[in-house]
């Protein structure tokens, strides 16, 4: 690896490695700071804070509300000054005798800001990662086998969350989220490095050491997949596809995303066109359900099908009409009424599909509004289809007067959903 | 003394808990009527936008939030120097989290009382300094 290559020596001068990435520790030499686990956990946890803002200058007060919220002591200014002092003892210790404090970890105290200055003899695994990719993106355009390279170091280095996962602390936690998109980051520029030279395989394995580190993170599971796909490997991709969408569900309760969706017209695709097909059952396979009444599909669906009716109708034609059906206009925040939702949901689908035709498709944007599309509607029709909205709606539920406002706007070939 | 206000602007954070109610993220809700007069940068592309996603917006990166995303914590009360070489103006940005689950970042333009003084470029190239915390 690229700093174990240089931290025992480096011009003749040992060098302090501090790790972060996946875990935390200060070796140095053949001496490391865990080896040392009598080393109160307090003392531990202020040495990460400083490192996290090593050479920035840090009030007492700042470093109070961040470490020591829960603490009752009287004089809590006082109860830093002296956690600082042994930590410096600690880092003393650790540093080769008659080593110069400023070369590696030197705690100041100036003008009432504590300040952890690093010196030039230490190296923190952060900062080379950081540097890493900053070099892989300024490659990127000139050279991308050395981008790549540079990228591939730094997937090497992130070995799981900063200062460990298992570690919860409210100030940890941008510092978290900021390394974690950099790492994601990192392995979608590499993804799309290799998709570009076909290096489907290397995909798989980049994605499934990812998956290792961030096992919720979609895009991974995704790159996966279509890199099963680009290999032939169908099986594999819908197994993988069943297992991600029910570990998603049970984690975060969320229900397939369009890149999801997505994702699974691919794999069904893939799968349609390895098994043999012939003029006898095309008809079979495009027809999946018999269906007489309108279409009801999900938003990204709904988006493509008016975006291609867009394309191929005639742009002077104007009786082809999007109606928007909305719950509660007037009140701010409906959505917070989660039974009420679910409610309207099931009675509109019931009322739409009995009030529509059998070309028009509909489609829930979001909790509280509908999109229908309404193909050819003559004589003044939208009238008529608001009219038997509400009837049908007041027959199906006597109780439970919805406040509805419907919405009618003649399609202009300009407009398209994106 | 009355200074100009026409510049000041502020940004409102929601915050994103947990099941079991940890902090893990804000996501911007609400920005002043001003901030595309102040800044230039459109409201509707950055509103809705995870705070940890917005500091790596290069199309938007105006008020570099990579220097304060490590004080964006709840409870956190929090004021810096900051100076803005697009806008070539001075700002205190007042970090203003509350106990409940919102946080303010208000700008507020300084560079009168700054006399127009850009940063020294020998200061280490850090431009941000921390000048006092309210509490």
């Amino acid at each position: 690896m690229l700093l174990f290559s240089c931290f025992n020596k480096w011009g003749g001068c040992v060098i302090l490695f501090i790790n972060t990435l996946g875990g935390f520790d200060v070796s140095i030499g053949e001496k490391t700071l865990v080896e040392e686990s009598n080393r109160s956990y307090r003392l531990i946890k202020l040495l990460q804070y400083f490192i996290t803002f090593k050479n920035k200058n840090l009030l007492p007060e700042t470093i109070i509300d961040n470490l020591y919220q829960d603490n009752d002591s009287p004089d809590p200014k006082n109860m830093i000054r002296g956690q600082i002092f042994r930590l410096r003892q600690v880092i003393k210790k650790l540093m080769p005798e008659g080593a110069i404090e400023s070369d590696y970890l030197n705690i100041t105290f100036k003008s009432g800001y504590y300040c952890l200055e690093v010196g030039n003899k230490v190296v923190v695994d952060k900062d080379e990662f950081e540097k890493l990719i900053f070099d892989g993106d300024q490659l990127m355009p000139t050279d991308i086998d050395a981008a790549s390279a540079a990228y591939s170091s730094a997937v090497n280095m992130y070995k799981g969350g900063y200062l460990g996962d298992s570690q919860y602390e409210m100030w940890l936690v941008p510092v978290r989220n900021y390394y974690r998109r950099l790492f994601l980051k990192v392995i979608f520029n590499m993804a799309e490095l290799l998709k570009e030279k076909g290096k489907h395989e290397d995909i798989m394995i980049l994605c499934e050491k990812a998956i290792g580190i961030e096992p919720f993170e979609e895009s991974i599971h995704i790159y996966l997949i279509e890199s099963m796909l680009k290999l032939g490997k169908i099986k594999n991709a819908m197994s993988h596809f069943e297992y991600i969408t029910e570990v998603l569900e049970k984690e975060n309760g969320a229900r397939l995303s369009p890149a999801l969706k997505e994702i699974e017209r691919k794999i069904q695709h893939n799968y349609n066109e390895k098994s043999n097909m012939d003029v006898a059952n095309v008809k079979d396979k495009l027809e999946l359900t018999v269906n007489d009444g309108p279409f009801l599909c999900d938003a990204e669906y709904f988006k493509f099908l008016y975006n291609l009716h867009n394309r191929k109708r005639n742009p002077k034609d104007s009786s082809d009409f999007i109606s928007l059906i909305t719950l509660n206009p007037t009140k701010k925040t409906p959505s917070a009424n989660r039974e009420l939702i679910k409610l309207w949901s099931e009675d509109m689908t019931k009322v739409l599909i009995k009030t529509l035709r059998k070309g028009d498709v509909f489609s829930f944007w979001n909790d509280t509004q509908i999109l229908a599309l309404l193909p050819d509607v003559k004589d003044n029709g939208t009238n008529s289809i608001e009219h038997r909205i509400h009837a049908n709606l007041k027959n199906l539920n006597q109780n439970n007067a919805y406040e509805l406002k419907i919405r009618f706007v003649p399609i202009e070939s300009n407009f398209s959903l994106t | 003394m009355e200074y100009p206000t026409k510049y000041d602007f502020y940004l409102k954070f929601k915050a994103i808990t947990s099941s079991s109610n940890k902090f893990l993220d804000y996501v911007l809700i609400e920005v002043s009527n001003n901030f595309f007069g102040a800044v230039s940068v459109k409201p509707e592309l950055i509103i809705g936008m995870k705070f940890s996603n917005l500091v790596f917006d290069k199309d938007n990166s105006l008020l570099d939030f990579h220097e304060l995303q490590y004080h964006m914590i709840p409870n956190s009360r929090r004021k810096f120097e900051k100076y803005v070489p697009e806008l070539g103006r001075w700002y205190l940005v007042n970090i203003f989290g509350d106990s409940g689950n919102e946080m303010i970042l208000f700008y507020s333009d300084i560079t009168k009382l700054k006399n127009g003084k850009t940063p020294n470029q020998n200061e280490d190239g850090n431009k941000e300094e921390l000048i006092a915390k309210s509490v």
